[in-house]
């Protein structure tokens, strides 16, 4: 009893210790709770995720830009214009506007004589630099510094992502593709006679370690070609080449140096074999053979390593069908009967094989015959001197066929592909190009710099270029390097101590997904007085505290307790927020969409899963139908609470011309209207239902169940008709998305009931079943490739380029095209048009790819008048909507609550100056005066 | 007994070893995130061939294995922290971790134990059918929820407590009066679990043995109830409950996904299932190799505990 009245005490004690602990410690906490209490402006905000480098070359994620965006500023940048109603250009790194120098280069760096008349556009532009900018340290930023960090951005050893925009497009430097992609993979450019290298020459090329030689690659004599790998197996071809010993002396090199082949077959020439070569090679000069081989190099097939030439095409690398066409078209597809082939007993050639009847034992077809001697037999001759053979559409089409005896047998698990049966290569030519010759260099004054373009640009162009920068700061950035495998890497603005700044604030803290902190930059001429580019008035905000935040319900009540000033707002809390003062609703470029695979080759692949008909989305009419069921605007009202419907490829959020009317919105162009009322068959004018365009066009919805249901009677009659559906089936739509959420899984029953509910009183009523499916990754290539029948994305671009964002539809070479079943390279429609303002109008007609390609920087088009360029911009539009391939949903919204301690320049977001950003942000409260305001939970009300 | 020890921690490498290879090759076969820029993809495709992740799986594997052995190293991440050791990522993110297990086990242990004891102690009476409806209450509700509550209630509402784990820069360090505050919300998230399966536990042993024949006995030989409770009881029921609260401690480096998300925890929780989805080679074989470590040592440490709290328990022994 004595015993359990103790257990009682200690419990109750520990009980009460424990308990008491939890009342006692908040109060010790709001003791602890010192508070700011003083006259600084401290804005406080979250990001979701911790950047992981915001080395301007590297950086890539939300994150990293985000830490880039206090830190650094450009040449040039946005804010709001005086009155606030658009936005303006602000010099910034750079004093005074880019001048147009292309005259001053002619017939240097590609530029022209015609290039330097034409006065509305140039390639070479000078840059004059704000004398008072300087790194957060205080050192001078120079002209250098400018050139230097555009060589690291470029450097083929590094591979930036930043280099992207000065490679390809409308911004690409003039030689910068050349050097970057030079020296990147192995190229092999054969080295003979012809080539007049120097002993030198030869000498350094060994000492980088870029000389090869192969025993696969054929070499030419008086009775044509071989190649040693052929020499050394077939004894009777051994009667050339005798040293004084008589021995073979290609028999002797290849027994010494065969085992040193790479995967390509070659092998490295280093400064040991390269004079074992010289001597073999001079025993053979002193021979009657000499004149035939007057140089050691002839001996072999030497060839020597660059940029991608010969990429080996197997079963890896996983080429689509449309890729491997593409290349074919291009003409940049080879195949070589000298390189080796993996099979089971090791590797071959074919020319061995060829040669060799012992080895006639496999690979043979129906009749027997062996389908590599008749590939051999057919092409041999065709072969360049590497030895590759251009894959052309007509034999492309015979590998095929050949292969596809194989793919029957047995052995088409060991080649799945037809061209895991040659050794098949695609070539592309770079030229060596040193950094010199790359458009972009320092005055002699170290104060301004050129930039070269491969393409003639506006001065409006060139200043949105240059409002992001790339300088980075050289002790430290060459302090980080490191070599991971072949790929030179450094540890650059990846921690607060290996990073330089030179914008208004500078990182002064930094947790790893914990917080960021900025204060400051003393240094910054925009803060000093009588500096170059002094900003008054601007940037109030004192420091800048950032917490990591992954958990947005999480920063949603850190935000509603006063400890953050904006946060981001989902669907979901639209329902609290809708009416709030302070919520700043802005729609992104963005726009939600479904894509549809319309390929019934590969829907029939699909449909094998039994789950439901996929056949019958590859009729126009069908998927038309789907359109026409959907009320967007119910989407948006209701399912992705806050988002605006989109009935167009581009939205209201893209400008043609912003260099001369900050207005042109492409989406209000008479063009564009026009585009999406054919579309929908809205006719306006007198008489009609809509009397003036902009009318018409402000009834469009893209909702209409009537159309719909005819839609879906005559796809039922094609369909029944052509084989693709059966009375009665189901048909099943799965809609792959990389996650499952609560609200996609209500947008996808929203579209099945939507479907259905027009599809009463066809055929198709009640039959047609979606589905949400997740697919973390490869959903964007099985879309692609048909392998999947239908994607949830969103796609975007540039707000000031609604061409460039139609060549997510229209060019392989920028995006992988998602529409399988559509080729944008090869399908063609023709505008009519008054293209060079003559005054008459011609009709041309273009594929997709070349129409859009017509009206970027380096297209035919460039210069033409915007109404040329909205007219071919609508009409590739309109062409993209009409196949119904890919709905577009929703525009994509950003909803943000600011709190009511500050002040937004404008409520009203802008493109380029977004709400004005920290540089005009201003305050209500100083970080005193906010503790004390928040105390009291009353006092914030944004509900 | 050393040659059962020695056999353990060889089995535990080979474990190790036999896991470490079936998930680095699994991972290899993930498919590359996708990139749709074309210019893009080209220079992720060129990275990785320049990373030798082009190479085959077993050469990449034995260069894995050459540069552990080697150099002792695991390798930098690229996607998580751009060039950070491994090692060193894992360490930044394991001290805060620990920290809020440890003091969650802390607090969750005595106060399981003691809910338990009472529980057992008043069986069958409004004392134990309070605790066992809230330990069912508790242990059937997932942790996430407590803290949504906890988050919610204590912190926005009534603003108690912080909202989230205040950061190194704010307080001064981990050690500091006010980040213990701050880790009192995720603290008690992850306790409330840990207290109703422990009560639950303690309970259901210690009740079992009230009813013992050796209670009978002792208080036939004179002992008062709370001597035999104290001395034979609780003894003998600690002795399954004993290795659980080891295993706790060893769980101790495991961080919690979800409660780590939702109190911005910087710790490990997430590095997992982070380094799968951006296919962090390097950070997903480092943390498997970690993990699996520390799992098997304390599967080791619970088995050979058993033997040391209870003598008639002999391991290894030959019958």
């Amino acid at each position: 009893m004595k015993s359990t009245n103790r257990f009682k005490r200690i419990g109750s004690m520990l009980m009460a210790v424990l308990f008491g602990a939890a009342f006692v410690l908040p109060v010790l906490a709001a003791c602890s709770d010192d508070g700011p209490g003083d006259d600084l402006h401290t804005y406080r905000e979250y990001i979701a995720q911790s950047p992981t480098t915001w080395n301007t070359h590297n950086g890539t994620t939300d994150a990293d830009t985000y830490v880039q965006g206090y830190t650094e500023i450009g040449l040039y940048d946005f804010t709001l214009s005086e009155d606030r109603s658009t936005y303006a250009f602000i010099d910034e790194m750079a004093t005074g506007d880019p001048v147009n120098v292309t005259n001053k280069y002619v017939d240097r760096y590609g530029i022209t004589q015609a290039d330097a008349e034409n006065t509305a556009y140039g390639k070479a532009w000078e840059i004059t630099l704000n004398p008072d900018a300087t790194w957060e340290n205080g050192e001078k930023i120079t002209a250098e510094d400018y050139v230097w960090s555009m060589e690291r951005v470029l450097s083929p050893d590094m591979k930036n992502s930043a280099a992207a925009t000065y490679i390809t497009g409308d911004y690409e430097l003039y030689n910068a593709n050349n050097y970057y992609s030079y020296g990147s993979t192995e190229e092999y450019f054969k080295i003979t006679a012809g080539t007049t290298y120097t002993d030198e020459q030869i000498e350094q090329m060994v000492a980088d370690g870029v000389l090869y030689f192969s025993f696969n690659t054929p070499i030419f004599d008086t009775e044509g070609s071989f190649t040693i790998s052929e020499h050394h197996n077939i004894e009777s071809q051994k009667k050339f080449y005798l040293n004084s010993d008589g021995e073979d002396v290609y028999d002797l090199l290849y027994n010494e140096y065969a085992d040193d082949a790479n995967e390509f077959g070659y092998i490295p020439i280093t400064e040991e074999n390269l004079n074992d070569f010289k001597t073999n090679f001079s025993v053979l000069s002193a021979s009657a053979l000499g004149a035939l081989i007057p140089d050691w190099y002839d001996l072999f097939s030497v060839l020597r390593a660059a940029s991608p030439v010969f990429t080996k095409i197997t079963a890896e690398t996983e080429y689509s069908d449309d890729a491997l066409e593409q290349m074919v078209a291009d003409g940049t597809l080879y195949f070589s009967f000298d390189t080796p082939i993996f099979d089971t007993e090791g590797s071959f050639t074919i020319s061995e094989h060829h040669a060799i009847e012992s080895q006639k034992k496999y690979y043979l077809n129906s009749d027997g015959e062996d389908v590599y001697d008749l590939l051999y037999d057919k092409y041999a001759d065709d072969a360049n001197e590497y030895g590759y053979i251009p894959i052309t559409e007509e034999n492309l089409e015979d590998f095929k066929t050949n292969f596809s005896v194989l793919s029957a047998s047995a052995l088409g698990a060991l080649i799945p592909h037809w061209y895991d049966l040659l050794s098949v290569v695609s070539y592309t030519s770079v030229e060596e190009t040193p950094f010199s010759n790359v458009g972009i260099f320092a005055t002699e004054s170290n104060t301004k710099f050129v930039l070269v373009f491969a393409n003639a640009l506006s001065q409006w162009d060139v200043k949105y270029l240059l409002t992001e920068n790339w300088i980075v700061y050289r002790p430290y950035y060459e302090e980080g390097y490191s070599q991971q495998g072949s790929l030179t890497v450094t540890s650059y603005g990846t921690t607060s101590g290996k990073y330089m700044g030179y914008g208004p604030y500078k990182m002064t803290g930094y947790q790893t997904n914990s917080q960021i902190t900025f204060e400051r930059n003393e240094n910054w001429y925009g803060y000093k007085e009588g500096a170059t580019n002094y900003h008054p008035g601007q940037f109030e905000t004192d420091k800048i505290v950032c917490r990591i935040i992954a958990d947005q319900n999480t920063a949603l009540l850190e935000f509603e307790a006063g400890n953050l000033d904006s946060v981001r707002l989902n669907a979901n809390n639209m329902e609290q927020y809708r009416f709030s003062d302070y919520l700043l609703t802005r729609t992104a470029s963005n726009t939600w969409s479904v894509t549809f695979n319309s390929d019934a080759e590969s829907l029939a692949e699909i449909e094998k899963d039994n789950q439901g008909n996929r056949r019958i989305l590859s009729v126009d009419d069908f998927r038309r139908a789907l359109s026409l069921s959907i009320d967007r605007a119910h989407i948006g009202t209701n399912i992705l609470a806050g988002s605006a419907a989109a009935y167009s490829f581009i939205n209201n959020n893209y400008y043609y011309d912003m260099e001369n009317d900050p207005e042109s919105i492409y989406r209000n162009s008479e063009q564009a209207m026009e585009g999406i009322l054919r579309l929908y068959g809205i006719e306006y004018g007198a008489g009609k239902t809509y009397e003036t365009l902009e009318e018409a066009y402000s009834a469009v919805s893209g909702y209409d169940r009537d159309a719909a249901k005819e839609a879906f009677t005559s796809a039922y009659d094609y369909a029944a008709a052509n084989g693709l559906y059966t009375d009665g089936e189901n048909i099943r739509i799965n809609i792959y998305n990389n996650t499952v959420s609560t609200q996609i899984t209500a947008l996808a029953t929203y579209l099945e009931q939507a479907f259905n509910a027009a599809a009463e009183g066809t055929p198709f009523a009640g039959k047609i079943k979606v589905e949400i499916r997740a697919m973390q990754t490869g959903r964007y290539d099985a879309i692609a490739q048909g392998r999947i029948e239908a994607i949830y994305y969103s796609f975007s671009g540039d707000f000031n380029d609604p061409n460039g964002m139609l060549a997510n539809f229209t060019d392989p070479d920028v995006q992988t095209i998602l529409e399988c079943g559509f080729d944008p390279e090869t399908e063609s429609f023709a505008v009519t048009c008054d293209f060079d303002g003559d005054g008459t109008e011609e009709t041309v007609t273009k594929t997709y790819t070349e129409w859009q390609r017509s009206i970027t920087a380096s297209g035919e088009y460039y210069g033409a008048s915007q109404e040329v360029k909205l007219t071919i911009m609508a009409e590739i539009e309109y062409r993209l909507l009409s196949g119904f391939r890919t709905l577009p949903l929703v525009v994509g919204t950003d909803l943000t609550l600011r709190s009511m301690k500050v002040e937004y320049a404008t409520n009203t977001s802008n493109i380029f100056a977004m709400y004005g950003g920290v540089r005009l942000m201003t305050y209500h409260y100083t970080d005193g005066e906010w503790a004390d305001f928040i105390r009291d939970p009353g006092n914030l009300t944004y509900k | 007994m050393a040659k059962y020890v020695i056999k353990r921690i060889l089995l535990l490498f080979f474990t190790l070893f036999v896991i470490m290879t079936i998930c680095f090759v699994l991972i290899k076969l993930l498919e590359p995130n996708e990139i749709l820029d074309v210019t893009q993809a080209e220079r992720e495709e060129a990275i990785r061939d320049a990373l030798g992740y082009n190479e085959p799986i077993l050469i990449q594997y034995l260069i894995y294995w050459k540069n552990i052995l080697t150099r002792f190293d695991f390798g930098v991440s690229f996607q998580i922290e751009y060039l950070g050791s491994v090692n060193g990522i894992i360490q930044d993110r394991l001290l805060p971790t620990i920290l809020i297990n440890v003091y969650a086990l802390l607090f969750s242990v005595p106060l399981g134990i003691l809910l338990g004891i009472a529980a057992a102690l008043k069986k069958n009476r409004w004392q134990d059918h309070t605790i066992s409806t809230l330990v069912m209450l508790f242990v059937s509700v997932p942790s996430f929820v407590y803290a949504f509550v906890l988050q919610y209630f204590l912190g926005a509402r009534l603003g108690w407590l912080p909202i989230q784990m205040e950061s190194v820069a704010e307080t001064g360090g981990y050690f500091t009066w006010k980040m213990f505050v701050s880790m009192i919300l995720p603290v008690l998230a992850l306790s409330f679990g840990s207290i109703a399966s422990l009560a639950r536990f303690t309970r259901a042993e210690l009740a079992e043995s009230l009813t013992s024949e050796y209670m009978l006995l002792a208080r036939a030989k004179g002992l008062t109830k709370g001597q035999a409770t104290l001395r034979h009881a609780l003894k003998n029921a600690m002795v399954p409950i004993l290795p659980s609260i080891i295993a706790m401690f060893a769980n101790i480096l495991s961080g919690s996904l979800i409660i780590e998300r939702i109190f911005s925890v910087p710790g490990i929780g997430g590095l997992y299932i982070q380094s799968i989805q951006e296919l962090d080679y390097n950070v997903f074989m480092a943390v498997t190799i970690f993990y699996t470590f520390v799992g098997l040592a304390a599967n080791i440490i619970v088995d050979l505990s058993y033997g040391f709290l209870d003598p008639r328990i002999r391991m290894g022994a030959k019958k």
